[in-house]
C-alpha cells in the first residue's frame, strides 16, 4: 500500500442513500431494460431483412407474372395467328390448284382457320390493350394485312369456284388471276411481316422481362445476404458488447474484492471507482464501497487498538521483567542468607558439640570403668554431678539445634507407617525406668479402634514429643502415686490419629495456655530451674507435629489435671487392609 | 583389633585412643585426611576405621571421595564421626558401616568395637 490513508479519499464515491431491491433503479438503467432494447434491435434489423426479402418476392413475383401471363400468351396467340394464316395461305393454294373433289373439306379448313385467327388475334388485341399499348400499331397493321390477306383469300376461292380447273381461261381472265394470285402473295407476305414484327417484338419483351426477373432474383439474393450479414453482424456485436458491459465490471468487482481481503484498500477503491453505474452492478458496486469502508475502517481500528494493548502489553512486561530481576536478585539474596545459616548452623553445632566429647567421655570413663582409676565417694558425687551436667548441656545444645532447624524449616522427617501400638508401647518402656523410681502411675490406653492402624511418622522425632510430654508431667506432678497416661482415643473430630498426655498434676493456668508453645516459654521458671530444661521443649514439640501436618494444643476443657494432645497423619493404608480384615 | 582413628581434633584423638587402649585395643591415629587416604589404600589389615567428618582442609567427605575413586569403602568397616544431623543420608551413600554422633559416648564406642571384633 503506496498511499497514504489520505491520499485515497479521492477515489471515494458519493455515498448515496442505499436503497434496498430493485425498484430504486430507474427503468432506463436496469440491465434488463438495455438487454430487451438489445435484442428489439437485433430484432428489428430481422425484422428488416426479412421484410427486404419480401418485398423482393413480391417485385419478383410481379415481374415473374407479367412474363408467364402475359408476354407469354401473347407470343402463343401470335403464333397461333401465323400457323393459322399459313395454314389458310395453304389451303387457299390447295383450293385453286387441286381438282375439284373434296373442295366442301378445304373450305371448311379455311373457315376453321379463319375462325382460329380471328380467336387468337382477339386474344391478343386484348393483350395489347391491357397490357402493351406500344403494340397497339402493330396489332392495327395485323388487322390491316389480315384484312387484305382474308379479302384476296375469298377472291380466290370465288375465283376457283366460277372457272374450273381443267378450263381454260381467256387471257384476261388469266391475267386478272395471276394478279390476283400476286396480290394474295403480296397481302400474305404483309401479314406475316407484320406477325413477325408483332412476334419479335413480343419475344424482345419477353427476353426484357427475364432478364428483369433474374435482375430482381440477383438484387434480392444479394440485398439478403447483405442484410443478413448486418443482422448477425449486430446480434453478434451486441452480444459482445453486452457481455462485456455485464463481465468487465463483475471483474472490477471481483478485483475490488481480492483486494479488500488483501488489505490494501487503495487499489480496491480504484477499481470499485470503475464501476460507477446507475444500474443493478452500480448499486452493488456501491454497497461494496461501503462495506469496504467499513473493513477499512475497522481494521484501522483493530490496528490501533493492536497497538495500544502492544503498548500496554510492554509497559506490563517491561513492569514484570523488573519484577522479575527483584525477585531473581531477592532470591540471590534468599539463597545467601540460607546458605549462611546452614554453614552457620553447621559451625555451631560442630563448635559446640566436639568440645562436650572429651568431657563426657572422661566423666563416662571415670562413673562407668576402672580406667582412670577407683573414686572416692566425694569423687564420684562430684564426676556424677559433672556428668549430668555435660548431659544437660548436649540436650541443650541439641534443643536449640532443634529448634533453629525448625526455625529454617530445615528439620528432616524420616518419615515411615508405624503402628500405633509399637509407638505408644516403646515410649512407654523407656520411660518406665524413671516412672519406677518416681513411682508414678503410667499406663497407656488405646482404643480398640487404633489397634491395628498406622501412623505415618518419624518415630524418633514423635518418641522425642512424647517423652517431652510425659517429662513435663513428671515435672508438674505433685507427689507420688499420681498418675500418667498416654491414650489413644476414638477419634471423630479431627484428621488423623489424636494421641493424648493426661496427668492429674496441677494443671496449667488459662491464662498461661496461649503461650505454651512459644519458644523459651516457661510456666514457672522456679520449677524449671529445679529440674532442668530450657523451656524450649514444647516449641520443639510444636515444631515437629507441625512438621508431620499433625496439631498440637492443650485441651482446655480437662480440669482434673493436664491433658496435651497432638494429631498425626493416618496411614490410609492401614485403613483399608483393616476394612478389608474386619469384612472377613 | 586394630584401629584406625582419624581425627584433627587432639584432645578427641587423646581421649578416644586411652580409652580404646585400656579396653585392649591398639589404636592408630592419623591427623590428616590425606595421610588416612594413604593408609586405608596400603593397609586392610585395621578391623575398624574411625573417620572424623569435619577437618580442615581436607574433610571426612573428601577422604570418602578419594576411597571411592579406588571403590575400597565397602571392603573396609569405616564408621564416620559426625556431629551433624542433615548428613546423614549424604553420609551413607558413600557405603560407611555406621555413624557415631558427637558428642562421642563411651557407650557408642563400645558398640562399635563388639560390632567389628575380629
Amino acid at each position: 500500500m503506496g498511499d497514504s490513508p489520505n491520499e485515497h479519499q479521492r477515489y471515494v464515491m458519493v455515498q448515496k442513500e442505499g436503497g434496498s431491491g430493485v425498484k430504486n433503479i430507474p427503468f432506463q438503467s436496469r440491465i434488463g431494460t438495455k438487454l430487451i432494447l438489445g435484442f428489439l434491435i437485433v430484432a428489428v434489423i430481422t425484422g428488416i431483412v426479412g421484410y427486404l426479402s419480401l418485398s423482393y418476392s413480391q417485385i419478383i413475383g410481379e415481374k415473374f407474372h407479367l412474363l408467364v401471363f402475359h408476354s407469354l400468351p401473347a407470343i402463343n396467340s401470335l403464333k397461333e395467328i401465323k400457323a393459322a394464316a399459313l395454314d389458310i395461305e395453304a389451303e387457299t393454294e390447295n383450293y385453286v390448284f387441286s381438282p375439284d373433289t373434296n373442295k366442301g373439306k378445304v373450305l371448311q379448313e379455311i373457315v376453321n382457320q379463319k375462325s382460329k385467327f380471328n380467336n387468337n388475334l382477339s386474344i391478343y388485341e386484348e393483350f395489347v390493350n391491357k397490357y402493351f399499348p406500344e403494340e397497339i400499331d402493330l396489332n392495327e397493321s395485323i388487322h390491316s394485312t389480315w384484312n387484305k390477306f382474308v379479302l384476296y383469300s375469298d377472291q380466290l376461292v370465288q375465283l376457283r369456284q366460277s372457272v374450273p380447273l381443267s378450263s381454260a381461261l381467256p387471257p384476261s381472265q388469266l391475267r386478272q388471276a395471276l394478279d390476283l394470285e400476286n396480290e394474295f402473295q403480296k397481302s400474305e407476305d404483309g401479314l406475316f411481316a407484320s406477325i413477325d414484327k408483332a412476334i419479335s417484338n413480343e419475344v424482345d419483351e419477353v427476353a426484357g422481362r427475364t432478364s428483369a426477373v433474374d435482375t430482381a432474383i440477383r438484387d434480392s439474393s444479394i440485398v439478403t445476404i447483405f442484410s443478413i450479414l448486418i443482422s448477425v453482424i449486430a446480434a453478434v456485436a451486441f452480444g459482445l458488447f453486452f457481455a462485456r458491459y455485464i463481465s468487465k465490471p463483475i471483474s472490477n468487482l471481483e478485483q475490488a474484492s481480492i483486494e479488500i481481503g488483501k488489505g490494501d484498500y487503495v487499489t480496491a477503491c480504484k477499481f470499485l471507482s470503475k464501476t460507477h453505474r446507475s444500474d443493478e452492478i452500480g448499486k452493488l458496486s456501491l454497497e461494496i464501497e461501503k462495506m469496504r469502508q467499513s473493513i477499512e475502517s475497522m481494521r484501522t481500528n483493530l490496528d490501533k487498538l493492536v497497538v495500544q494493548r502492544t503498548r500496554e502489553l510492554e509497559i506490563k512486561n517491561q513492569a514484570l521483567i523488573e519484577k522479575e530481576k527483584e525477585l531473581y536478585r531477592a532470591n540471590e539474596e534468599l539463597i545467601k542468607t540460607e546458605l549462611a545459616k546452614e554453614q552457620f548452623m553447621s559451625m555451631v553445632s560442630h563448635e559446640l558439640k566436639t568440645p562436650l566429647t572429651p568431657l563426657k567421655m572422661y566423666s563416662d570413663m571415670f562413673l562407668k570403668t576402672k580406667v582412670l582409676g577407683e573414686l572416692t565417694d566425694k569423687q564420684k558425687q562430684a564426676m556424677k554431678m559433672m556428668h549430668n551436667n555435660v548431659s544437660k548441656l548436649e540436650m541443650i545444645v541439641s534443643d536449640v539445634m532443634d529448634v533453629y532447624k525448625l526455625d529454617i524449616g530445615k528439620l528432616k522427617l524420616n518419615k515411615k507407617e508405624v503402628w500405633i501400638s509399637e509407638l505408644v508401647n516403646d515410649n512407654m518402656s523407656e520411660l518406665q525406668p524413671l516412672m519406677k523410681e518416681k513411682q508414678i502411675k503410667f499406663e497407656s490406653i488405646i482404643d480398640p479402634h487404633a489397634s491395628n492402624i498406622a501412623v505415618v511418622c518419624d518415630s524418633k522425632r514423635v518418641s522425642q514429643v512424647i517423652v517431652n510430654l510425659v517429662n513435663n508431667s513428671v515435672d508438674f506432678v505433685p507427689g507420688k502415686g499420681e498418675q500418667i497416661a498416654i491414650k489413644v482415643p476414638t477419634n471423630e473430630t479431627y484428621d488423623g490419629v489424636l494421641f493424648t498426655v493426661q496427668d492429674n498434676g496441677i494443671g496449667i493456668p488459662p491464662e498461661k495456655v496461649d503461650n505454651l508453645f512459644k519458644s523459651f516459654y516457661q510456666i514457672d521458671t522456679s520449677i524449671t530451674r529445679k529440674h532442668g530444661g530450657t523451656g524450649l521443649g514444647l516449641a520443639i514439640c510444636k515444631g515437629i507435629i507441625e512438621a508431620h501436618g499433625g496439631k498440637i494444643w492443650v485441651d482446655k476443657d480437662y480440669i482434673n489435671g493436664t491433658s496435651i494432645s497432638f494429631s498425626l497423619p493416618v496411614s490410609e493404608r492401614s485403613v483399608a487392609e483393616k476394612k478389608n480384615h474386619d469384612r472377613l | 583389633m586394630k584401629i584406625l582413628l582419624i581425627d584433627d581434633n587432639k584432645e578427641i584423638t587423646e581421649v578416644v585412643s586411652y580409652f580404646l587402649e585400656n579396653i585392649g585395643i591398639s589404636c592408630t591415629v592419623l591427623q590428616d585426611g590425606k595421610e588416612g587416604v594413604e593408609m586405608i589404600k596400603n593397609h586392610n589389615d585395621y578391623d575398624l576405621i574411625l573417620l572424623d567428618i569435619a577437618m580442615p582442609y581436607f574433610s571426612g567427605f573428601d577422604v570418602l571421595d578419594e576411597l571411592k575413586k579406588e571403590d575400597i569403602i565397602k571392603s573396609r568397616n569405616i564408621m564416620i564421626f559426625t556431629a551433624s544431623t542433615v548428613d546423614e543420608k549424604k553420609i551413607y551413600a558413600y557405603g560407611v558401616k555406621g555413624l557415631i554422633r558427637k558428642p562421642i559416648s563411651i557407650d557408642d564406642l563400645q558398640e562399635a568395637v563388639e560390632r567389628f571384633k575380629p
